[in-house]
């Protein structure tokens, strides 16, 4: 008879680490009970469950107890491998949990096999779409679904693909915007490498909901491996008849092949995409008239996003009433996000649309990385908002999100906590917005640079007020009137965080003051010699040797030296750096 | 070789057959797995279990999300249940292939999982 | 026909009309700077910006179309206070140098700067460090003045296919350059100077030669010359204060006599040389050597610049006949000077030309020192003389007509034509057909080689025989003629064309890139009817009538074609491999 195997997770509320003791003491009533080598009870490192006390997961099982002492352990041993009484009290459910649809098969199949793919239920959607369903039928389904473009906008798929259906040229292109950029965000290269089938599958069904002949990965050249997953997946596909002519012996013939983008965030943006695979400068062009009218070689076009893709296949196979059934009234469906920052387990979730940013950073990152207290998240990546502590509750959809001030984005989902400086975060945003500014249109080129020069002088602490309000016009500007998404959205972040955290603008601008002692210009380091106990962990630590002395005569900070990077002021043990 | 076209029966007897898999050990390899060290990883499990003898099957899969705990190895061994291990530097691998392939023994404080449905 | 509402007022225009025109339609005049009637619009500066009822994003007037029913407001607090923050913008990135800048008051930012009443600077100065590019010796570019509104960059690469600019680097580092961190002289430039004439601002302009003809005429040992184009009489007058297309040719003389010109002569009668030779060589190579055709035209330098870098394959089809006023050039220092008893070397002539691409014609080969000295030792374009006019205060306006000199002055109205588009052709088949058949044409104007589109084809009947011809202006329309030709060689066919026209500037010289700035398809029209009335108005209309043109191959040339004739008259081509495309 096969073991039980049990896992322990020691009780996270807890400085120091039990779940050794917890391990040798649950062995040992085992031992008494005589049934210790029924069971292989191990310390597992995350179970994902935190502040529950020690949580015990029943592997064999698959139940979760949370919540136990170590007077419970009898009990529980006796309750579940007796038979004797019940624990059922402990029993513990995660409220809150992730749903995978996108990231099915993400982790779980071997990328570069299709028969892997296939024995997951892969391109049975295609087979049941090209030989049950018209390309209406096909469209309707999406419809159902409710499903809306990943890519950041959140526009109705269907009604992007009803568009170029509907159109009269029969020329149409499919495009798969694999030009992730975001900082911090990795969802789609992810999905690239881990579930490439899923959106080959994806985009051949799109082709065949429009009728179009031919389909483009657009996938941008810092993702080696993605694209070589790609290609591979497209090959086999070739070669098992599921591209090129009469696929599956319908009527339907469709051809994909790969184009790299050259690193440019603003190719991302659907209309510079076209002209970067039409050979052009990737600069945005007017809409409208838009892609699914008059795309790639003026053809229509439709372009859509990696994550919107691969949930394609899932949909016409289980119906678009069962993805509108999750998520809420107007946002279907699940959403993945890498999540990073200052959070303890970072990394790439899908969950159900209407799920809270508190449940998503509490629930299941596992909350704030050393326990410190939470400022923000920033949602939409440099498009975007930060959203301040107390609205921590927002769930996350299309609507919501946009309510608070920012927007779903393609899924970069960050946490910032005290340590984070509100002029700071923008600054990096919007920095980076103006290195990727093609230039095109001159609100977005002059007028981001103009504002980044000015939250720049902030950091510095030599602002002054008349600053914040140049900057709100230049926003204001750049909004309304830069051609693309890039440049109307590049002063989101400095917006939200100027509405939200006016007064740490305040303290910027005014007090010479940065609370986080991130804007360096600002920050003075020096040590108090009243708390300083002569260690010399900042002397030896300091990576420029900007602190000497001696220990008669006490240590001191050399401000010219100094490259502010606060190594002293994170190791002192006694709080005898002073940071002002 | 010509490989024969697909057909409708096919794909939808593909996704029935799902024949139970044998044992296997799948490393995630994906480039942030890459960046943590997987390909190591992987060649560490690869080296060892040839040099041991030990027959198992060692395939890549995709990111599997808890990018904290790059490199991340799903092992289906010896009987017991799948478990994922994270932080799986080449000493962490060492060990899962000595206790958990070679003895049916879980490898203490190396488990991570998420809760998820799919 | 779709009906919207622009400010409360009900408008019908046609299906595609953008906004930027449907305005138009209800006096309503929505500020851009971007935007220009030969170009699709590029929607790159973001002044155009209107509100749609209903839409939460503003629309971009130039490049959006009109729906049906839309409900378009073009001005109010909010849209006038974002304009006048973009303008801010660009003005932040732009040196305020207006009082020395070529563009004073004919700069399009200049004048909407003016308008949105910009009193102040709002943004500290954004100093770009950017090269200066006059190497050309044609066209200066100063990239700091650049708003890169991409007007020259569409000219260059769609409207005349030379892709010798396009943009470098991106964000606030983005500027309009050759690619590869050349200079413009090393590029594929034509010199055509479009670029320059679409130019909103002064960032691309004609390199300045009044300063080396104001000192000519100071200095009392040199005998200046004058000559003046075919279209730069009827477009001056934009600038001094005419109607579009006024014919000022007389006014014209006069004014060089006042400026201090000592003999005043006309590119007309250049033209008129070229006809008989050029016609003469079609004559020969239609009846004689057919083979050989098409016959391409060549008075066109950018045309010809193009042809050396790109068109290898065309080079035996060209004419050798040079450009109109290298003819009168060279003559003036040889014919006229022997004539008048002047020392050649100290003639020095001054061309005035619509057309940068001249700049660097008077020194591109050899032949063009045919006299034994350089035969055209200047060459200003219509904006340059529109300035040494106004700076040496003469009353234009008030000033009676007088004639150009003899011997290299008078013209035919086969010679006039040569400025539009179309008027080399139809001045070279008037004269073949004569050569040809000994007798007059029935109709002398040949409406089907007349008119702005971009690839015109005709034939005519010549005893017998079709002369089938076509005219090419703008060089984004050559393509189409040459490939059919290649083509035609190719396979070994009979060639589609037996005489080729090809002007590099649409419309021909009257919208050449060194005539007055805002050029539109409307003014292009009004200067071709003015040549056209002045060849109506001449008493002569064939180029070979031209009496004094008799008279200087009687007396000097003797035939066309023949010795003197090739010395002077005729150059050689060059081929530059390292341009590919």
């Amino acid at each position: 008879m096969s073991k039980q195997t049990i896992f322990l997770l020691r009780d996270t509320s807890l400085t120091q680490d039990k779940t050794r003791d917890f391990q040798i003491l649950f062995l040992k009533v085992a031992r008494d009970l005589g049934i210790e080598d029924s069971i292989q009870a191990v310390r597992a490192s995350d179970l994902g469950i935190y502040d529950k006390g020690y949580v015990i997961k029943d592997l064999t099982n698959e139940v979760i107890y949370a919540n136990l002492q170590e007077s419970d352990i009898e009990k529980f041993l006796k309750a579940t491998l007796m038979g004797e009484g019940s624990v059922d009290e402990f029993k513990y459910t995660p409220d809150k949990c992730q749903l995978r649809i996108v990231l099915r098969n993400c982790g779980v199949i071997d990328p570069e096999s299709i028969d892997e793919y296939m024995a997951h239920e892969g391109y049975c959607a295609l087979a049941k779409a090209l030989t049950e369903m018209t390309p209406e039928k096909v469209i309707e389904e999406m419809k159902k679904s409710g499903l809306r473009g990943r890519g950041g906008a959140g526009f109705p798929t269907w009604m992007k693909w009803s568009f170029a259906r509907n159109s009269l040229d029969e020329t149409r292109f499919v495009v798969c915007n694999g030009d992730e950029g975001d900082p911090g965000a990795y969802m789609d290269r992810s999905i690239l490498e881990g579930d490439p089938h899923a959106i080959v599958e994806g985009m051949i069904l799109a082709g065949y909901a429009i009728g179009a002949q031919r389909g483009f990965f657009y996938i941008r050249a810092e993702y080696p491996l993605a694209i070589k997953r790609i290609e591979k997946a497209i090959a086999q596909a070739y070669e098992r008849g599921l591209l090129g002519e009469n696929i599956l012996g319908s009527d339907f013939s469709y051809e994909l092949e790969v184009r790299l983008g050259a690193g440019a965030f603003v190719c991302g943006e659907e209309t510079a995409l076209i002209e970067s695979i039409e050979g052009k400068r990737g600069m945005p062009r007017s809409r409208p008239p838009f892609p699914a009218d008059k795309g790639l070689w003026n053809h229509p076009t439709i372009i859509n996003n990696v994550e919107t893709l691969a949930a394609i296949a899932q949909i016409i196979n289980r119906g678009g009433e069962w993805l509108a059934r999750i998520g809420t009234e107007k946002s279907k469906g699940t959403k993945v996000f890498a999540i990073t920052g200052k959070v303890k387990n970072s990394g790439l979730i899908e969950i159900p649309m209407g799920m809270t940013i508190s449940e998503i950073v509490y629930g299941i990152a596992g909350g704030v990385l050393g326990g410190q207290k939470l400022m923000a998240v920033q949602t939409g990546g440099p498009s975007g908002g930060v959203i301040p502590e107390h609205l921590i509750n927002t769930p996350v959809s299309y609507e919501h999100l946009a309510e608070v001030g920012s927007i779903m984005g393609s899924g970069g989902l960050i946490v910032m906590d005290e340590d984070d400086c509100m002029v700071d975060i923008p600054r990096f945003y919007l920095r980076f917005c103006v290195e990727e500014s093609c230039g095109k249109c001159a609100p977005c080129r002059i007028g981001g640079y103009q504002m980044l020069k000015i939250i720049d002088r902030i950091a510095e602490g030599k602002g002054v007020e008349a600053d914040l309000e140049k900057m709100k016009r230049i926003a204001e500007g750049m909004q309304k009137a830069s051609l693309c998404a890039l440049g109307q959205t590049a002063p989101n972040p400095v917006m939200s965080t100027m509405k939200y955290f006016a007064e740490e603008y305040r303290q910027h601008v005014q007090d010479k003051k940065c609370r986080a002692g991130k804007c360096t210009k600002m920050v003075q380091y020096s040590i108090d010699q009243a708390k300083c106990k002569k260690c010399k962990l900042c002397v030896v630590n300091c990576p420029v040797g900007a602190i000497s002395g001696s220990r008669e005569e006490g240590y001191v900070v050399d401000q010219v030296k100094c490259i502010k990077c606060g190594t002293c002021y994170e190791v002192c043990k006694f709080n005898a750096i002073v940071r002002k | 070789m010509k490989t024969k076209k697909l057909t409708k029966e096919d794909i939808l007897n593909a996704c029935k057959a799902t024949a139970p898999k044998g044992d296997y050990v799948k490393v995630g390899i994906s480039t942030c797995g890459v960046a943590a060290g997987a390909q190591d990883t992987f060649n560490v499990f690869v080296e060892e279990t040839k040099r041991l003898g030990i027959k198992i099957d060692i395939t890549k899969c995709g990111c599997i999300g808890m990018c904290y705990a790059e490199p991340l190895v799903e092992v289906s061994a010896g009987g017991l249940p799948t478990v994922t291990y994270g932080k799986v530097d080449k000493n962490i691998a060492q060990e899962i292939i000595q206790e958990h392939l070679a003895h049916g023994r879980l490898v203490d404080d190396a488990i991570f999982e998420m809760p998820m449905n799919r | 026909m779709i009906t919207a509402r622009i400010n409360g007022i009900t408008v019908k225009v046609p299906v595609g009309t953008t906004i930027l025109e449907a305005a138009k339609k209800v006096q309503v005049k929505i500020p851009t700077l971007c935007a220009h009637p030969d170009l699709q619009s590029r929607s790159s500066c973001g002044i155009c910006i209107v509100k749609a009822k209903g839409m939460n994003k503003m629309l971009r007037a130039c490049c959006t179309p009109i729906e049906k029913d839309m409900d378009i407001t073009t001005h109010d607090a909010e849209i006038v206070e974002i304009r006048r923050t973009v303008i801010e913008l660009l003005l932040s990135k732009h040196p305020n140098e207006c009082l020395t800048c070529t563009r004073n008051h004919t700069c399009e930012l200049q004048q909407l700067a003016a308008d949105f009443g910009i009193l102040r600077e709002s943004f500290p100065q954004i100093e770009p460090k950017v090269p200066y590019d006059d190497s050309t010796g044609a066209i200066a570019v100063d990239r700091r003045k650049c708003i890169l509104c991409g007007r020259c960059v569409d000219v260059c690469q769609i409207m005349q296919n030379v892709w010798a600019l396009s943009f470098l680097e991106r964000g606030i580092d983005a500027r309009v350059a050759p690619a590869g961190e050349i200079t413009l002289e090393e590029s594929p430039c034509i010199r055509c100077g479009q670029c320059s004439a679409h130019c909103p601002t002064g960032a691309i302009v004609e390199h300045d030669d009044t300063p080396k003809v104001w000192e000519a005429l100071q200095n009392p040992n040199l005998h200046c010359v004058v000559q003046i184009a075919p279209a730069v009489r009827v477009a001056i007058g934009d600038i001094l204060g005419y109607p579009s297309g006024t014919n000022l040719t007389r006014k014209l003389y006069a004014a060089f006599r006042r400026l201090g010109f000592d003999s005043v002569f006309d590119t007309n009668f250049g033209a008129d040389v070229t006809i008989v030779e050029e016609g003469t060589e079609f004559v020969h190579r239609f009846t004689k050597e057919p083979d050989q055709l098409p016959l391409i035209t060549s008075c066109c330098p950018a045309w010809v610049d193009f042809m050396e870098k790109y068109h290898h394959d065309v080079v035996p089809h060209f004419s050798s006949c040079k450009s109109p006023h290298q003819i009168v050039g060279a003559l003036a220092k040889t014919f006229y000077a022997k004539k008048r008893r002047h020392d050649p070397e100290k003639i020095f002539v001054v061309s005035i030309m619509p057309c940068t691409a001249k700049k660097h014609e008077i020194t591109r080969s050899k032949e063009m020192y045919s006299s034994g000295c350089q035969d055209v030792d200047i060459v200003i374009t219509t904006r340059e003389l529109a300035r040494m006019i106004k700076q040496s205060g003469i009353d234009f306006d008030a000033l009676v007509g007088e004639d150009a000199d003899s011997v290299l002055g008078e013209y035919t109205g086969a010679g006039t034509i040569f400025g539009v588009t179309g008027g080399v052709m139809e001045a070279a088949l008037r004269t073949a057909y004569y050569a040809i058949t000994g007798g007059k044409l029935a109709n002398i104007e040949f409406d089907n080689v007349r008119g702005f589109d971009g690839v015109k084809e005709g034939a005519i009947q010549v005893q017998g025989k079709t002369v089938k011809v076509a005219v090419a202006h703008g060089i984004g329309n050559v393509e189409y003629v040459l490939n059919r030709v290649v083509e035609a060689k190719r396979k070994g066919e009979e060639p589609p064309y037996h005489f080729i026209e090809v002007m590099a500037c649409p419309g021909g010289c009257i919208g050449g890139g060194g005539q007055p700035y805002g050029i539109t398809n409307e003014i292009r029209a009004a200067r071709a009817a003015g040549l056209y009335e002045d060849d109506r108005d001449c008493a002569i209309r064939y180029s070979h009538e031209n009496p004094s043109l008799k008279a200087l191959y009687e007396e000097y040339i003797g035939e066309p074609l023949g010795n003197r004739a090739h010395s002077l008259f005729h150059t050689e081509y060059t081929t530059y491999s390292e341009y590919k495309r």
